[in-house]
Formats: structure tokens, sequence, C-alpha cells
């Protein structure tokens, strides 16, 4: 291939850098607004429906209620993830999980060791285990 | 395929292209003080190659972290500063990968003084992006 010029590579550099952007923002949007249309099963959006429990507990009842009441306005209703990160299949352990939640992240997430007990976070742990799909 | 495969796949999609540019910004360096090793075409080839196959990895580094947030291009908290970082090192190592292309193996040494001086600023920002991904799986 014959080399082009170096100004007029310059140009299409740029050319190309901005359809190479443009095309993953196009990429993007269909993601977000299509997703049944590239055929991505079981992919975490925050409009599906929340998953049953799959064995109901007084303690997974409760947590249930606990996230409703402190986690749903940042993780939705669902745990789908909205402002929060999907809390669905979480891959930390209990003791990390208990961890964040008691002493949160800075800057991202507020703590609630003062607000919720041990007890209770055990409980929405419970109920974060129930949680799959 | 659900989150956690598109979490997976994009640590395993992202770190090619970050070795292939940084490594291609190295010999690009070496080849550009060492003016007068009789290795300087082959340092400037290697660079050549691996800017481009990197750039090309980048797609696919991009792709699967947007499958992986479901098409976000901003976000908040540490996904938005991934994200600050994300899209201009993207842009700029397309840029420089189709500039390099065409242009061929051997630029001027104004012309590749500027595209090293580029490059060192889209491995800063890849880096960036990096640190601010790990701070994601890792930070918390």
């Amino acid at each position: 291939m014959k080399n082009w010029g170096e100004g007029k590579a310059f140009l299409a550099a740029i050319l190309a850098s901005g359809v190479a952007l443009a095309g993953m923002f196009g990429v993007a949007s269909v993601i977000r607004h299509g997703q049944s249309s590239i055929a991505i099963p079981a992919f975490a959006t925050s409009t599906q429906p929340a998953m049953k429990p799959l064995e109901p507990t007084a303690d997974a009842a409760h947590g249930r209620h606990l996230f409703l009441m402190n986690c749903a306005h940042c993780h939705g209703d669902d745990a789908r993830g909205e402002e929060g990160p999907d809390l669905h299949d979480l891959h930390r352990s209990d003791a990390r999980i208990h961890e964040v939640i008691t002493a949160g992240i800075k800057g991202e997430m507020p703590s609630f060791g003062k607000k919720l007990g041990d007890p209770d976070v055990r409980q929405l742990i419970t109920y974060l285990r129930t949680l799959h799909g | 395929m659900n989150s956690l495969f598109w979490e997976r796949a994009h640590g395993g999609l992202t770190h090619l292209p970050i070795a292939l540019i940084f490594a291609a910004a190295f010999f690009d360096a070496l080849a550009f003080f060492c003016r007068r090793s009789r290795k300087r075409g082959e340092f400037k080839a290697i660079g050549y190659w691996l800017v481009i196959v990197g750039a090309l990895g980048c797609f696919g580094a991009v792709f699967s972290g947007l499958l992986l947030s479901n098409g976000t291009i901003g976000g908040t908290g540490a996904v938005l500063r991934h994200h600050y970082f994300v899209w201009p090192a993207f842009t700029l190592i397309v840029g420089l990968a189709t500039w390099r292309f065409l242009v061929g193996r051997d630029p001027s040494r104004r012309a590749f003084t500027l595209y090293l001086g580029i490059m060192l600023v889209g491995c800063s920002l890849i880096g960036a992006a990096g640190f601010f991904g790990g701070e994601m799986l890792l930070g918390h």
C-alpha cells in the first residue's frame, strides 16, 4: 500500500476516531434500548422483573424489607442496579458484603453501620443471596 | 451470559490491548532514542504492528465493557471516573493507529516526535482508565 502524506493521514485519523467513537456510542444505544434484538439472553437490565426468592424464609423476608427501606433507592427495587450496581449473583463473601454495608465505600456508598445492627445486616445478606439470574 | 460473564470477558479482553499499546509505545520510544542502532527499523516495525493490533483489540475491550454496563456511556461514581478516561483513550488510540497505518512505518522525525508525545498521553489515559476499572473490582 502506498503511504499517505502525514497531513492527509492526520485528517483521516481524526475522521476514523470520530467514526469509532460514534459507532461505539451507537452500539451502547442499541444495547440500552434493544437488548433482545442482539440476542443476549439473561442479560441484566433494570427493566426486568425481580426474581422471586427460591426459598423465602423469615430472615430473607425481613432482609427484603430492609433492602427496600435502605438500599432500593440506589440499587433499584429489583436490585438490578440503578445508581448503584446490580446485586444479583454477588461473588463476594458474606464477610465482605457485611463490611461494605457497615463501613460503606468512600465516595460511592454511605455507611449503614450505625443504622443497621449485626442481625439486620445478616438478614440483608440472606436476602441478597436469594437473588439469582 | 450474565453480568459476571461480561465482567470476566471485559477483564480478559481489556488487558491484551493495554499490553499491546504500552509495548508499542515502548518500541517506538526505543526507535526514537536509538537513532544509530541497527535495530531501529525493527523497533519501528514492532511499534507499527503493535499499535494497529492493539487498536483493533480496543474495540473488543470497549464492546465487552458496554455489554457489562448495559450500554452505559457515563454512569456514576467509579464507573463514571472509569469512563472519563476510557472514551478519550479509545478515541486517541484509534486515531493514532489509523495515522500510523496510513503513514507507514517510517514517518518524518518531526511527525514521529509528535506521535510519540500523543502516544504518551494515550498511555496515561489508558493507565488511568485501567486504574479506575480496577478500583471498581478491588477498591471496596
